[in-house]
This record gives structure tokens, sequence and C-alpha cells, in this order.
């Protein structure tokens, strides 16, 4: 199953009805379309791309041309129900402050990242190179990616940061972390919110 | 199918109100229609032109429009679907009433007994305009510069009638830098004695000089560092090396003097006070107490669109407009255009401009 699949997948099982959504780098607006079109969402991406934006208003999507890294502060607070981070946060350069300012602007972050702790990437690295898979594909010298995030990493740093963190599972469950999953997930799919919000 | 028409409306009885209090009659309002308007009249889109512009948006090869790359057969605003109006503002000098149009009091051109009209009072008589032509709704109003103040006003004043607005290279108000430019432009008018208080018309003397330095000005102000360095350099224009004097020498000095001689001829140095004036008094937070109250009653849908260069309306100030149409939960996309050249870059031919305004509308 691509990555693309999966979280579509994961997408479709946990966002409502109507729910209100931002997809921050929402590329050409796949995931928000799907949305639109099955679960009836409202909309809303960001993206620094031109390309991208030119094909969200091509599909008539609302889009806005910006940088996530320099803040959401064009949007009000609690203006969303979900706002989507899809393989980004490994190129955010203040991941904690995209994190903060997701959950200002929406109840929920729904956030996918490649798990730099998958047993293949510890194969790579016990043979001594940086590991080029299909979750990381690229070199060290064209990456864009400039953090390496772990699963066990992410959750430390959402309980210094008072972010209730929960594992979105294949099966539609929020369960919490078992200790395989920091070795056995190719991708780190979590659902975020403020502690003490309801789950 | 293009055709050129003039309306004319407002009377004695029933003048045009204007934002200052003062009123005007008659109101004649030259414009151009481009394509066929459909039977149930919802195709209609209305185009703004900018600061010096006029009612000539798209055109033929013998005539060029100002936007032809843009608006036309089979062109981004596609005048095969599409009935595009372009109306020359109220206050210009292309056909619609302005100061070189009879004052029906004095019998004479008003010349500075013009009364100042605003973004809003252009607005105001295109809209009568289009009532006149019983255009029930727009579906869109299309602007860049001073065209997109008046399709951001449209959205306040007409909240309903207008279904989107795209608005390029424009803010809700100019900053103070772009006051300066605009008041040293009417200064360089104002200081031609040839400019006689604004009675200079019919006379064989204009105000020639103040108008091209106006234009001069201003045309610093569309273009950007870069695009005059790219275009320019430090070149001299006829000579090999300094001449030591006073002549005009450098390729960007001979380029400035020209497009300002070039302008004298098409404009009148009135219609250059009276137009910069309006988009400086042209400020949404000032007229509505908020942008939140201009633009909440507006069931339209956005496009904003910055140039990344612009340092006359920089991006910021339309990030200012997105923002607070996003507070709104208005239906709003931006795009902030990378090109070199400056404000003027929404005139230029620009794919990406094109194709952003085309699949929006």
């Amino acid at each position: 199953m691509s990555l693309d699949t999966a979280m579509f997948d994961r997408l479709l099982q946990h966002i409502p009805q109507g729910a209100r959504v931002l997809d921050l780098g929402c590329g050409n607006g796949d995931a928000l379309l799907m949305l639109q079109e099955k679960k009836q969402v409202l909309g809303y991406g960001i993206d620094i791309e031109l390309p991208n934006i030119q094909a969200c208003i091509k599909r008539g999507l609302p889009v806005y041309h910006g940088d996530i890294d320099e803040g959401l502060q064009e949007l009000g607070s609690n203006r969303f129900d979900y706002a989507l981070l899809s393989q980004t946060l490994q190129q955010v350069r203040n991941p904690k402050r995209v994190l903060s300012e997701m959950l200002r602007v929406a109840q929920y972050g729904l956030i996918t990242f490649p798990n730099f702790a998958h047993w293949k990437n510890r194969l790579h690295l016990i043979t001594g190179i940086t590991p080029v898979t299909p979750a990381l594909p690229y070199q060290w010298y064209n990456t864009p990616n400039i953090r390496v995030i772990t699963i066990s990493d992410f959750i430390k740093m959402c309980q210094e940061e008072q972010i209730e963190a929960t594992i979105l599972r294949e099966n539609g469950h929020f369960t919490p972390l078992k200790w395989t999953d920091n070795l056995l997930s190719e991708y780190g799919f979590f659902r975020i919110s403020r502690k003490g919000q309801p789950l | 199918m293009v055709t050129s028409h003039l309306f004319t409306g407002f009377t004695q009885d029933s003048p045009l109100p204007l934002d200052s209090g003062a009123s005007l009659y008659p109101v004649a309002i030259s414009y151009e229609t481009f394509g066929t308007l459909s039977a149930t009249k919802d195709n209609v889109i209305l185009i703004c032109h900018a600061l010096t512009g006029n009612s000539h948006v798209s055109g033929s090869p013998e005539l060029p429009g100002w936007w032809d790359h843009l608006v036309g057969p089979k062109k981004a605003i596609d005048t095969n679907r599409f009935f595009v109006i372009c109306s020359n503002v109220i206050g210009g000098c292309s056909g619609s009433t302005g100061p070189s149009s009879i004052n029906p009091a004095t019998g004479v051109p008003y010349g500075i007994q013009f009364p100042v009209i605003t973004i809003g009072d252009m607005v105001r008589a295109q809209h009568a305009l289009l009532t006149a032509l019983e255009i029930p709704s727009l579906h869109a109003v299309i602007g860049g510069s001073m065209g997109g103040m008046q399709a951001l006003e449209w959205a306040a004043m007409y909240p309903t009638y207008v279904k989107s607005v795209v608005a390029i290279a424009c803010t809700a108000r100019l900053s103070p830098q772009a006051l300066a430019f605009d008041s040293v432009g009417r200064h360089a008018i104002l200081s031609d004695p040839n400019w006689n208080n604004g009675f200079y018309y019919g006379l064989d003397i204009q105000p020639n000089r103040g108008l091209a330095i106006a234009r001069m000005i201003g045309h610093i102000t569309y273009l950007s560092e870069e695009s005059m360095r790219l275009k320019f350099g430090r070149n001299l224009q006829q000579r090999s090396d300094y001449g030591y004097d006073f002549s005009t020498e450098f390729q960007v000095e001979s380029y400035l003097q020209y497009q300002g001689d070039k302008f004298v001829n098409r404009f009148d140095a009135n219609s250059y006070l009276y137009l910069t004036k309006a988009v400086n008094y042209f400020d949404l937070h000032k007229k509505y107490g908020s942008l939140d109250i201009a633009f909440q009653e507006s069931q339209a849908h956005f496009l904003i669109i910055s140039i990344s260069s612009d340092w006359l309306y920089p991006p910021h100030q339309s990030k200012e407009l997105v923002s607070t149409l996003m507070k709104l939960n208005k239906w709003v996309s931006y795009a902030n255009l990378e090109s070199p050249y400056g404000h003027d870059a929404f005139l230029i031919q620009n794919d990406q401009l094109s194709e952003l305004s085309g699949s929006f509308v």
C-alpha cells in the first residue's frame, strides 16, 4: 500500500462528515479533493509552490500561497476541526511552532512523517550508510528533509509540549504506543490535540 | 465581437452622489464590450483598468488592447465564453466624464472645478452603467492596481451583486511611501506654469513638462531595482563616455524621458491629479471602519494576487487583505507571483497570472 493510499484511508476513517479541514502543504489538492468528495469537508490548503496553488485553484479548492514555517498568522484561532500535516514535519525549520500553530487554528492535528527508527533504516545505519528507502527516497546531498524524527522522539516532544499524541492505526482505532511501533512502522501516523481536550 | 459605446446618465434632478458630498451630472461613461451576453445574463465580467488605462482592454493587431494576453477569444478570460465589459473611469480622459469635460454650469471644461472623486465614486458610476444595461449580477470583477481597488470596492459596496473578485497587485490602502510618490507627481504638474490653475484647455501651451515628470516618477515606482538593472544597467544612451554636462546620458534617463513625453500625448494633466487623488484617498479601513466590516456582507469568492517584486503595493498588503477575508470565513485564494518586473508585472505577459485568473473564473 502506497503512503498516499494509506494516508487517504486513514483520513477517510478519521475525518468526520462536513469537517473543516486545513491541509498544510496541500500539494495539488489530492487529499482535500478526496475529502471534499467523500466527506463533504470544507477544505482549505496552504502550499509554498505556485504550481500547486494553480492546480488547486483549477480544481476549485481555496488555497493560500505561503510558507507554513512562517506561521499561520493569516488564520484565526479555532477556524478548523482538523489540520493535516503530511510528510512535511521533517522539512520544517521550526516544528514546535508549526505544531503549536496547528493546534491554535484547529482542534486536532493529523500528522505523518517517515520514522527514522524503522528497522530498515537501522540496518542501513549499521552498515554505515545513510538510509535510502521508499519512505526516505533521497541521498544525503539532495534531501529536502532537514530533521531526523523517530516515533519515540515525536512522542517525547509532544509530552514536553503538553500535546496529546495518539497513533492512528490502519483499523481505524486510536491506540496507545506499543514498544514495537518505533521498530516496525515505516511512518508515524498521529492525531494530536492539546492536553486536557476531550479526545 | 467588440463594440464601443457611450452611456450617459444622471441629471440635475438626480445627479451621481459622490463620497465627498458633492454630486455630478451628466455623467458619460465610455465603455467597450467583448463577446456575447448569455440569455440568462450570467456570464458578465467587468474589467477595471488601472490609473491611466482605458476601456480598450482587448483589441486587434491594428489596435491592441492593454490586456490582450489575458482577455480575448480563447484567452484566460475567454470572450467566446464571457461577456466582458470594460469602462473608462470617471475623472479620466478616455471618453468618460472628467476634468476635461464641459461643465454644464459654465459651458467650458471643468478644470479643477471638477469635483474630487474616489474609487467608490468610480464604482458607483459603473454600477449605474450595469444597471442601465440590465445586468443582474457580475460573474466576476477583475482588476490590477487601481483596477484591483475598484474590484475590492465592488465587493464592499455591492456585496451580493458580485460573484467573484480578482484583485491583482493591489492594496486596501496605500502606504505613506506610495502616497509620497503620488504627491511629488502632483507637485510636478501643479508647479508647471503652463498648468495655469487647471485652465489650459484650448490653449496652445499645455502643462506637458509637469505631466511628463509626474509620469516619470510614476514609472519608477512601477519597475523594480532588479528590472531596471537588467534592462538598463548603467549603460549610456548615445555616448561611449560621460559628457560632463547635464544632458540625458544614461539609458534609464532616456527611457523615462521617452515614457514621459509619450504619455503627454494621451493623457490629461488634470485627470492625472484627480485619479492619483482617488487612489490616495482609497482606504477601505477608514471608509468602512475596518476591513472586516468592509467585506463582512460580501458573498463573493476572492482571488488575491500579489507580485513578489512589487514595492509600490507590496505582497504584505495583499496578505493583510487575505487574512481579513479568511477571518471572515470568505472563500479566498492567494498567490504571490515571482516576477522581477515590479508593480508593472500585472500588465506584462505572464502565464502564471493568466492560468490563475483563467482557472479561477
